[in-house]
């Protein structure tokens, strides 16, 4: 399997990375993949990931007071001190 | 040469004084990850592994540099610049977790947090010539912790000997109900103390770690690290374990699969950096990730994003998944017959800067003791086992059963007690 220049055009917008930088990747990304190709020799006949192993635990689905609105605001980079701006999104 | 060992120095009087790697959440201490995006972030809670430390009288005395979110081996994709080696300071202190490793062994701390995701706390110390320990998967909360990669990361603890170790997993260890993968551990998860005591471990040695590429000198520290525990009592034998080679494949893809969901946060939006230069929505995110992330992260995503993607999933991901599968199964048939497995926890000696970061396929490889274990969410703890001729420090590897965290640090302590590194 190579990568494309088309299919990493691809993959930088699927994950909102600059399509330059993803493109300059492919002779890298390409030798990482060849290595890759060792999992095709691994006998996985019997491996059923479907099945559950063991329960989590869960804790008790109480009410706890939540997080403090300020605090969590005053991480972000611009705010109206009730939610986050952001360029429009609609237009 | 600037040594890059903290990011952020916290004075301290306390006298247990605790360095903790910067990708570990300090409620008003700048936590960074080691990157851009995060350069100005400053936590609005704590890791449940620092508040539990703190209140058993530890004192933060620094955050940790670090390779930017865990992606790296050497220390050198820090955006704050590489931690060098302590003993040779042209090569790498080895990463992720390079600062705590390095701390430890200036003495700048009594002890220090690292993760291992893929190795991060076992080989940055086997470069340092340190003891570090990844404990078994939810052993310790994650709560707190900047995820890489959710199945894989675990918090663990870095000091110059298996002591110091059990002293701070005693402190942070167990049960968190605000992390779903940690566990209510087992009556025997450690010791009340260590004792040292090896006779009659049964330590097996995978013939499959011994070949091309380990470098002699490790190799045969290593070896000799393996008498050491037959003198003390120990059986010490040889096994097999055929699916070792592709462990590093199958971590890679789990990794970064895994990688590319943890960092879609990264947006500029809630917190971090907000990138330069946008003129609408998309932009933002295109700039802000862009500008604020290294490229050994974009490659990591953009590869997990990949192996995740539609025509793809099936052939890497779900492949990869079934591996893992397989080699935990061949872990728990060898732990039916060993209580220990012993192998090098890196095939060389660190290397020098600047010699790894322009072949990423080639440093991924040098995972390869490493990797299996997170894969299998077991405990191991690289000792110090010898220097090399130009008195740089190789480290052992102790692998125990999983919840077998306890077998292994007592194991440790007692060839560290015997005598240890010659």
């Amino acid at each position: 399997m190579e990568l494309t220049k088309e299919m990493l055009r691809h993959l930088a917008k699927l994950s909102r990375l600059d399509e330059g930088a993803a493109m300059g990747m492919e002779n890298d990304l390409n030798r990482i993949l060849e290595d890759m190709k060792i999992l095709e020799s691994i006998d996985i006949s019997g491996v059923d990931l479907l099945t559950v192993k063991e329960a989590v635990s869960l804790r008790p689905d109480m009410v706890k007071p939540s997080f403090d609105r300020e605090l969590l605001l005053s991480c972000a980079p611009e705010t109206d001190g009730e939610g986050y701006f952001v360029p429009k999104a609609v237009e | 040469m600037k040594s890059n060992i903290f990011i952020t120095q916290v004075p301290t009087e306390g006298t247990k004084r605790l360095a903790v790697k910067d990708n570990i959440c300090t409620k008003g201490v700048r936590t960074t990850a080691g990157s851009r995006i995060l350069e100005h972030f400053v936590p609005p809670y704590s890791a449940t592994a620092v508040d539990r430390l703190m209140a058993a009288g530890w004192s933060l005395c620094g955050k940790t540099n670090m390779d930017e979110f865990g992606m790296g081996s050497t220390g050198e994709t820090s955006f704050f610049g590489a931690t060098v080696n302590p003993v040779d300071p042209s090569r790498v202190a080895g990463g992720s977790s390079s600062g705590s490793a390095a701390a430890v062994a200036l003495g700048l701390c009594d002890a220090a947090l690292g993760t291992d995701t893929g190795g991060s706390i076992r080989q940055p110390a086997a470069y340092c010539g340190v003891t570090g320990f990844k404990p078994s998967y939810g052993a310790v909360s994650r709560w707190g912790l900047i995820a890489y990669a959710s199945s894989l990361d675990q918090i663990g603890p870095i000091g110059k000997t298996a002591e110091d170790c059990y002293q701070v997993l005693r402190d942070m260890c167990g049960q968190d109900e605000r992390d779903m993968t940690s566990r209510a551990l087992p009556a025997d998860f450690l010791p009340e103390g260590l004792n040292g005591e090896v006779k009659g471990l049964r330590v097996g040695m995978p013939r499959e770690c011994f070949g091309g590429g380990l470098d002699s000198e490790v190799e045969a520290a290593v070896r000799a690290c393996g008498a050491k525990f037959s003198d003390l009592g120990a059986e010490v034998s040889d096994c097999s374990m055929p699916s070792f080679s592709a462990a590093v494949a199958a971590y890679y893809v789990i990794a970064c699969a895994e990688a590319s969901s943890n960092l879609s946060r990264y947006d500029g939006v809630k917190y971090g950096f907000r990138g330069e230069g946008f003129e609408n929505l998309n932009e933002m995110y295109v700039n802000t990730r862009d500008q604020g992330f290294g490229s050994e992260v974009q490659r990591r995503i953009l590869l997990g994003t990949f192996v995740l993607s539609s025509g793809y999933y099936d052939a890497y991901y779900k492949r990869a998944s079934a591996v893992r599968e397989v080699i935990r199964r061949e872990f728990a048939r060898l732990f039916e017959e060993y209580d220990l497995l012993l192998m090098p926890t890196t095939p060389t000696v660190a290397p020098r800067l600047g010699e790894s970061l322009s072949d990423p396929a080639t440093m991924y490889k040098a995972d390869l003791y490493t990797v299996p274990v997170n894969l299998a969410g077991l405990p191991a703890i690289s000792v110090p086992c010898g220097v090399n001729r130009d008195g740089l420090p190789i480290g052992a590897q102790l692998i125990g059963g999983f919840m077998k965290d306890g077998l292994v640090l007592n194991a440790a302590y007692g060839f560290q007690q015997g005598g240890g590194a010659k």
